[in-house]
């Protein structure tokens, strides 16, 4: 089919499709263009970005807070302890460590992990080499 | 409002050119929408609110009416896509519910009138195929201009042109 053909063809079917009895409304115009230039209530520009602000200055301080709470408890235990062995150190003997005060001075997550005593058997040396 | 005064946020664009071409802009609408006038007018309705809230802008390089046709296959487009993106996810709880489609079936095309036989070979086509084919034969636009109404290079338009005469040649014979 050559290509005159082919286009009366499709102009002809598309022109008949187009003859519908079903006509097409004609939209309102001028409805439509009155209700475009009433006044749209839209958020005021600067709350998006504001809200955004304010939601990372949130997270920035929630995460630093987080962040800063296990480091003071630290310090003051460390403080603790670093005052504990400067009183030894100063102390007439100097080489008696107060072991008791110092754990108690550590944080718990120190001693969370640690066997019980009873426990606390590691074999040094070959069974053989007690006998 | 005074009909001839441009559009507040399309200074190009007044009510009375666009209501010069509403019949024609329904008549492509109706075709991007394979033939549903609902859905033709949804499509058209949501044009023309692009245009009035100046989110569609027309810039003057083209004719109005390439423009508005262009608006209103980037709808249709959207609309088409979206619809199938719905039909996939519902397909994946609902097995077989996604099998409508917009192709008719080689039946309606034996059963149909010559006229409707042309028009089902068309909507047969692939989307781009039909659209510069109709964009040429029917609405009188040159390559160029059908290529910026479907928002594709002119190289690209000039394929899909081949190509669709080629397909309908073939699927209409030597009638």
């Amino acid at each position: 089919m050559d290509e005159r053909r082919l286009r009366e063809r499709v102009y002809g079917a598309l022109q008949a499709a187009d003859s519908n009895p079903r006509q097409p409304r004609t939209p309102a115009f001028a409805a439509l263009w009155q209700a475009a230039q009433q006044p749209v209530e839209r958020p005021a520009r600067w709350r998006a970005p504001a809200f955004a602000a304010s939601v990372v200055v949130i997270a920035i301080a929630a995460f630093l807070a987080l962040r800063m709470q296990p480091a003071n408890e630290m310090s003051v235990s460390s403080a603790d302890a670093d005052l504990l062995l400067a009183q030894q150190v100063a102390a007439s003997d100097p080489w008696r460590v107060p072991t008791d005060r110092l754990l108690e001075a550590a944080p718990d997550s120190l001693a969370s992990g640690a066997p019980s005593i009873p426990e606390f058997q590691y074999p040094l040396l070959p069974k053989e080499r007690y006998l | 409002m005074d009909p001839d005064a441009p559009l507040p946020r399309n200074p190009r664009v007044t009510a009375t050119a666009l209501q010069g071409l509403h019949r024609e802009a329904y008549s492509w609408a109706l075709r991007q929408c394979r033939s549903q006038p609902g859905e033709a007018e949804d499509v058209l309705q949501t044009a023309y609110a692009r245009i009035i809230d100046g989110s569609a802008r027309f810039d003057g390089r083209s004719s109005l009416r390439t423009w508005l046709f262009g608006v209103v296959a980037r709808v249709a487009r959207d609309r088409h896509r979206a619809a199938r993106s719905w039909r996939a996810w519902l397909g994946q709880w609902f097995e077989g519910e996604d099998a409508i489609d917009f192709v008719a079936p080689v039946e309606a095309v034996q059963q149909s009138s010559t006229r409707d036989r042309v028009i089902t070979a068309l909507d047969m086509l692939p989307a781009r195929q039909r659209e510069v084919l109709e964009l040429v034969f029917y609405r009188d636009l040159t390559l160029d201009e059908a290529a910026a109404v479907m928002g594709v290079s002119a190289g690209s338009a000039r394929t899909h042109y081949h190509r669709a005469k080629q397909s309908l040649a073939a699927q209409l014979g030597d009638e």
